[in-house]
């Protein structure tokens, strides 16, 4: 079987790491989810991926090449025609034969177990098109589907404004026929009415995916996603080019990439990552659910807890970063603190292109941009973003400013 | 729905036979059988049980053949007894044939076949297809192909069709419309199944018949006809990745999942209840002195909703005993009925019950789910509830169908009492749109009821809490918290937290409130007076609620909040709630939902 993933889009919500990068760019634990994406489709016995890119899209092309390392066929299309879902999937129309069943795939999703076996197995069960689904906490953001006993799905609402709906929700895994192609220009290129045209012509049965899920919407969602994959590490692994000090501890499912220094008095309580060529300083700890990407510099008495910091990060001395993503290349100043709570212990909201967003999360800290510069000593409020290559100076009560 | 397999192999098959149809129980479990080509001849062995203990008493193991069939049932026409299992053969004994489906004109069928002298020895409408066989033979038919060819086209209804011959031996013959039947290949053997689970153990190569085709598997071969045409069809093999748990589960995750998704329409089958049935029942009840309502675990509960529903409806005070406290309990004469209530239809503490009723001379009713089953067999009246297998430890739809034949036997006592309540249309016509108003709850509400038991899904223990009906169903809901979630949940009546419950109110322990809708006025404001009791002592409070009042949601911490119905019907979308609320729970702590630790399906044991 063949599969498209849909890999352009704006990202607008994913701010502030949005501009640098597309959703299914986001590092995790060493793995983009895109390449993530790829291999549990290569499991699920996948052969040929499409992968739809923005126009001026570099970083996909140079990450999956032709796809032989991933052992599978990749195939670049550019989106050049209409913008927006349905202008994505037409892009890939050409690369499918009448008849044929295809994967379509969201490329900001991620799932740790692998929802494509499941999808196709439910594919085999109804013979018939599937859309997996499953339950978030709103269902606002997404496509909603209605379906009878049996799991035949019998009406999908886009978006819902109701808030009195609990529905499953699309979770942008689709197993769909040829035809939908003609479908979504009858449509007028939209998703959902090219859907409304499946249920009615062909019946479209839901997959129920139970397992956990995310869609890496805002930038927590990246917390959440980091969380997901390293739930599933049962084991601890260390790269034999590693160096660890004798006097480093490090307790539960640990991993280590190659070329790694972790010096004496550093403590990495698992699961967490570190990634390759990076330096963990002195008595730093580093806590449950923290990535830290490759060729990183973590100096003296850094404590960083459930942090995703995407690699070329210089964290400065004692500094503490808690609940919080750092972009690539990011320059934190010693003495740094991420505040990651409000002391009645509300859910924070960040302020997320220019709208206040409800994180739903009651421990937040902050996002900072690839490339930005933290001075020193400088206190961050909970929830606060740091736009891409923005310069905030240090902080002193002494000297010249 | 039945299951059919079939093999043309090497060697003897009869294991892998009897393995087969152990794989499709999932789809009927109460008689099954077995037809085998042994030294030319057809051997048939056949009765009434699960595989395991059919193929146990009839010694299946004896058999020793290449070719054979076999097929498992769910009786929804026709008693079940040894006579009305498949496979079923003709006159001469060397055409045997299984069916999963209708044939919907079989009465004129059998009428014609009978007056050319075919002899015919069960009620099912499948015995018509291997004599309707022989006759076509008989009147001249070039082959045998040619002869299953004509009478599928004399067939009317729903079918898949194994059929075995001495006449052909090492072929089996298939046939499809509207019901499912697929062909597996192997190597030198082949196989026929009604899903993948069938074979999903020998190969993973299959053919998927469509409607209107047959055809034929032999050792190394197949071929695949279109019944309008005669022509062969060239069929794509495909290769399935296949869970065969995910199959029997219908796609769903989990057969809990599913069975509350059915129950829609359990409801519907169980509100069209057999109208002579029940006509007995509620004739039986108007001449008792007593009436008992007898379960025990969830069916104790139905029954404890039996004697809401029993007042409410029918304006009669019956008591529910539970099973296993019946004989310590309750008073039996000749004038007494009792009820038992049962899915299985075998358990232990429920057939003592009624056979220590009827030792006292009683009359005896029983609403059940398994046609076939001791219970059903041994009460004056069974009424079938007609849910469809149940597989999930858990019971849900099963429960849920119950109480609303219950509801029907009330509603039709209180006709015939001339006891009628004032609305009775107005809630014949409510209960007549629970079925919708169950899968409009099971679609908008599962995200709230999920996201709810991820919030709360820490708490070790709860207090499920109603008034009035909602007691009994707060009783089941928290049977279901504790059975599936393993949590530690009391369901009681509100009215009990003064008498001493409320001392337990702290920051460790959960309130679940099930409120009734406004319209129930006295209970609502009952309940709301409850909530209150344990606001003051600053308990965490969730509840089930119909109405979007402010002052009712400022009460409770989270709720989730149901559409306006008649009050009559809204205990029952409460349980539903209560359903998906344990399951999601359950879900949330990774439990394994539908094989819950120390609980078996059936309890047939003291």
């Amino acid at each position: 079987m063949k599969a498209i993933v849909l890999a352009a889009g704006k990202g607008t919500h994913l701010t502030p790491f949005s501009p640098d990068r597309t959703a299914s760019l986001v590092d995790i634990c060493g793995t983009t989810v895109l390449e993530h994406t790829v291999k549990l489709l290569r499991e699920a016995g996948v052969s040929d991926v499409v992968v739809v890119v923005n126009p001026a899209e570099q970083k996909i092309p140079r990450l999956l090449g032709d796809g032989r390392h991933l052992h599978v066929s990749v195939d670049i299309v550019r989106q050049s025609g209409p913008e927006g879902i349905g202008g994505a999937i037409l892009e890939a129309a050409g690369r499918f034969q009448p008849g044929e069943n295809f994967f379509l795939v969201y490329g900001d999703t991620l799932t740790a177990s692998n929802v494509f076996v499941h999808a196709q197995q439910s594919h085999h069960l109804h013979r018939a098109p599937v859309a997996a689904v499953c339950l978030t906490s709103k269902t606002d953001p997404y496509g909603i589907i209605y379906m009878e006993s049996g799991m035949r799905i019998s009406r999908v609402v886009e978006k819902p404004k109701d808030v009195g709906l609990g529905n499953y929700v699309l979770a942008g895994v689709f197993v769909l026929p040829q035809i939908f192609f003609s479908y979504l220009k009858e449509a007028s290129g939209s998703m959902i009415g090219a859907l409304e045209r499946v249920v009615a012509k062909d019946r479209l049965y839901a997959s129920i995916w139970e397992d956990d899920w995310v869609d890496l919407r805002y930038p927590w969602d990246v917390l959440k996603a980091n969380r997901i994959v390293m739930k599933g590490w049962d084991a601890a692994s260390i790269a034999k080019t590693a160096k660890i000090s004798e006097g480093a501890t490090l307790v539960g499912p640990v991993r280590i990439a190659e070329g790694v220094t972790i010096q004496a008095g550093a403590c990495l309580r698992g699961p967490c990552f570190v990634g390759a060529e990076t330096f963990v300083g002195n008595n730093s700890l580093i806590r449950e659910f923290t990535s830290v990407g490759a060729k990183s510099q973590v100096g003296f008495g850094v404590e960083l807890k459930n942090c995703v910091i995407f690699g070329g990060t210089h964290v400065g001395r004692l500094s503490f970063l808690g609940d919080s993503v750092i972009g690539a290349g990011v320059d934190v100043g010693a003495g740094t603190m991420t505040i990651n709570r409000q002391l009645d212990n509300r859910a924070i909201d960040v302020e997320i292109a220019g709208r206040s967003i409800a994180s739903g999360l009651a421990k937040l800290g902050s996002f900072v941009g690839d490339g930005a510069v933290i001075g020193a000593s400088n206190t961050l409020a909970a929830g606060t973003v740091i736009e891409a290559r923005a310069v905030v100076p240090h902080q002193f009560t002494h000297g010249r400013k | 729905m039945c299951g059919i397999a079939g093999v043309v192999g090497q060697g003897n098959v009869v294991d892998t036979l009897v393995r087969s149809i152990r794989t499709l129980e999932y789809r009927g479990y109460d008689s099954c059988g077995i037809a085998v080509l042994q030294n030319g001849a057809l051997a048939v062995k056949k009765g009434v049980g699960t595989v395991e203990e059919v193929s146990q008493a009839e010694r299946f193991s004896d058999l020793d053949a290449a070719t054979g069939i076999a097929h498992t049932r769910w009786a929804t026409h026709g008693a079940v007894s040894a006579e009305n299992a498949h496979p079923f053969t003709s006159c001469d004994g060397r055409i045997a044939v299984v069916h999963n489906g209708i044939i919907a004109n079989w009465t004129e069928l059998r009428a014609r076949l009978e007056a050319h002298g075919h002899k015919f020895r069960s009620q099912t409408d499948t015995e018509v297809v291997p004599h309707l066989i022989e006759e076509q033979l008989k009147l001249g038919a070039a082959d045998f192909e040619t002869a299953f060819w004509q009478s599928l086209n004399l067939i009317d209804g729903a079918y898949s069709f194994a059929v075995v011959t001495s006449l052909e031996p090492g072929r089996v013959f298939v046939a499809k419309h509207k019901n499912p039947i697929i062909i597996g290949l192997g190597e030198s053997a082949n196989y026929i199944g009604s899903d993948f689970n069938a074979f999903i153990d020998k190969t993973k190569r299959a053919v998927v018949f469509d409607d209107d085709e047959y055809g034929v598997i032999t050792k190394d071969d197949f071929w695949v006809k279109s019944r309008l045409t005669r022509e062969v069809v060239c069929k794509d093999v495909t290769t399935v990745q296949w869970d065969a748990e995910m199959a029997k589960k219908g796609g769903y995750p989990h057969y809990m999942l599913k069975e509350i998704h059915e129950q829609p329409h359990a409801i519907r089958m169980a509100l069209g209840v057999d109208a002579r049935g029940m006509a007995q029942v509620v004739e039986m009840l108007r001449a008792a002195k007593r009436i008992y309502l007898v379960g025990t675990g969830t069916t104790y509960y139905v029954a404890l909703v039996g004697q809401y529903l029993f007042k409410d409806h029918a304006r009669r005070f019956v008591s529910a005993v539970a099973a296993d406290e019946f004989t310590l309990l309750a008073e039996v004469d000749a004038e007494t009925v009792v009820l038992a209530v049962s899915q299985s239809g075998e358990t232990y503490d429920t057939m003592q019950a009624i056979r220590c009723a009827k030792a006292a001379g009683a009359k005896t009713a029983a609403v059940v789910n398994v046609m076939g089953s001791s219970l059903a067999r041994e009460v004056n009246v069974a009424l079938l509830q007609m849910s469809g297998p149940e597989i999930s430890v858990i019971s849900t739809k099963a429960a849920l169908a119950q109480m609303v034949a219950l509801y029907r036997i009330a509603a039709d006592l209180a006709r015939a009492d001339g006891t009628a309540r004032g609305d009775a249309a107005d809630v014949a016509a409510a209960f007549a749109a629970l079925p919708d108003l169950v899968q409009q709850v099971l679609n908008e509400k599962s995200g709230f009821l999920n996201t709810l038991a991820k919030h709360t899904c820490g708490w070790k223990d709860w207090l499920f809490l109603g008034r009035g009906v909602y007691y009994p169903i707060a009783l089941e809901c928290a049977l279901k918290m504790k059975e599936v979630a393993y949590r530690h949940a009391e369901g009681m009546p509100a009215g009990f937290l003064k008498h001493g419950t409320l001392s337990l109110i702290d920051d460790d322990i959960c309130s679940l409130i099930f409120v009734p809708p406004k319209r129930d006025e006295a209970l609502h404001k009952m309940v709301l007076a409850n909530i209150e009791q344990i606001r003051a002592r600053e308990g965490h409070v969730v509840g089930f609620v119909y109405d979007a009042d402010e002052s009712l949601a400022s009460l409770l911490d989270e709720r989730v909040l149901l559409p306006d119905v008649h009050p009559s019907i809204a205990p029952f979308l409460e349980l539903l709630c209560g359903q998906m609320f344990a399951y999601f729970t359950a879900v949330a702590l990774k439990r394994p939902i539908d094989r819950p630790r120390s609980l078996a399906k059936s309890v047939t044991v003291p």
